[in-house]
């Protein structure tokens, strides 16, 4: 028995008095209805290993935004399948390596862009080994908004990620298109000279049919001897 | 103290009486006595110069009202508890700071602290009408007051310079206290309630 039993006590008070989580956030701005509909969620989006930040942020975001209750938990349900259905993408791509949070809402926001599942899996593909990926396809889903088509983009950031052009040079393409936009360029060739202005290699367009160059077609499997 | 005194002393206190005390003793004791009449017989009042004289050295001893609370606080002395008081008590006040916890503060939120391989994010939002803008976004739990921006010009050119760490973040900026508006210059994202987010995207440090 220590000496000062209190001690121990004093410091266990002090440290769960001190930890304040997003959940205490939560509790404080949102209304106990909304807060209590949105307990279901989370516990299954934590037992899911869903980035829990990102889907609490959502709440938040919904709050701040004077939203509805109902509104919030919808959107905070739509986000939670949302990430569900990108880290699935992003497993098949990428079946050995850690997903960070950030790769699947990164991923998340490209389906919700128009980018289809199968081209965050393909493009994923593409990345070195270690690369992370959150703002690549970040950027997929930004090109896509600004009408170029899916294969384009895709090709673009495919053939990025295999020649290991730094992320610091990748967010300037969304703005530079964006001028090159508002001088009337249609957005593939708006896209060429966001790519040129930076001095990042053009790939070769996609053929008009088949997987494009540089998208690695799958590995077809040889039956054992 | 010698043997005499002493038993001049107790017969004052009327521990003994006068035969039993020596006769030069008491001889002394009648003559306590005999001054000890005059007193109870006469009334002596001190000369008011004497009384005030006493109490202006009183009231200069006297410490003041700060100077005997400090020493009333500052001296130690034993306090006794039973070890179930103690934790009872310890108990209460756990208690009582986890419900007294301040509300989300009125202060201008704080975007955290960027890590090592983060960068300063520079937001600027023209709006030569206004007479407040802030951004608000993910890097601040989505607070509805924002981050204040400055239009130090005046010219309506309103701008904020935030720490964020790597990655990809949501927006929007809060114009006159209320309405979110979008950034122009930047990328736009459904945001799930029927309106928009802008995006901003930050490389990790070092990434060249």
């Amino acid at each position: 028995m220590p000496r000062h039993p209190v001690l121990p006590l004093l410091a266990a008070g002090l440290l769960a008095a001190a930890a304040s989580s997003q959940q205490d956030v939560l509790r404080q701005r949102l209304d106990p209805a909304t807060y209590a509909a949105l307990q279901p969620i989370l516990e299954q989006a934590s037992r899911d290993s869903l980035p829990l930040k990102a889907i609490e942020a959502k709440a938040l975001e919904g709050q701040a935004k004077r939203r509805p209750g109902a509104l919030i938990v919808a959107a905070v349900r739509q986000l939670a399948a949302d990430l569900r259905a990108a880290r699935l993408a992003l497993r098949e791509a990428l079946p050995q390596r850690a997903i960070s949070d950030g790769e699947i809402v990164a991923a998340a926001e490209a389906v919700r862009q128009g980018v289809p599942g199968e081209v965050i899996t393909t493009v994923a593909r593409e990345a070195q080994p270690g690369a992370p990926l959150e703002i690549p396809l970040a950027l997929l889903g930004a090109l896509v908004s600004r009408q170029v088509p899916v294969q384009e983009a895709a090709n673009v950031i495919a053939h990025m990620l295999a020649s290991g052009i730094p992320q610091e040079r990748m967010v300037e393409i969304p703005q530079r298109v964006d001028v090159a936009l508002r001088v009337g360029a249609p957005p593939v060739a708006a896209l060429g000279t966001a790519l040129q202005s930076l001095g990042i290699p053009v790939p070769p367009a996609p053929p008009a049919r088949g997987r494009p160059p540089g998208i690695r077609p799958p590995v077809p499997d040889v039956p054992d001897r | 103290m010698t043997r005499e005194p002493e038993d001049l002393t107790r017969y004052l206190d009327g521990e003994l009486e006068r035969d039993q005390l020596a006769p030069e003793l008491a001889a002394k004791a009648e003559a306590f006595e005999r001054l000890f009449q005059v007193l109870r017989e006469e009334k002596v009042e001190a000369s008011p110069r004497l009384r005030e004289a006493v109490m202006t050295r009183v009231r200069a001893a006297a410490a003041s009202p700060w100077r005997r609370s400090w020493t009333w606080i500052a001296t130690p002395r034993p306090v006794r508890i039973s070890p179930l008081t103690g934790a009872l008590a310890l108990a209460a006040a756990m208690a009582l700071l986890l419900i007294a916890r301040p509300q989300p503060s009125a202060e201008p939120p704080v975007a955290p602290a960027a890590a090592a391989s983060g960068s300063k994010a520079r937001f600027v939002f023209i709006a030569p009408g206004a007479k407040s803008v802030a951004v608000t976004g993910d890097f601040v739990n989505w607070s509805p007051e924002g981050i204040p921006m400055e239009d130090r010009q005046g010219t309506g050119v309103w701008v904020a310079e935030v720490e964020l760490p790597p990655g990809v973040h949501h927006y929007v900026f809060i114009v006159n206290g209320s309405e979110m508006v979008t950034d122009p210059n930047a990328t736009r994202v459904d945001d799930g309630f029927g309106q928009q987010n802008s995006v901003l995207l930050v490389p990790p440090r070092g990434s060249s």
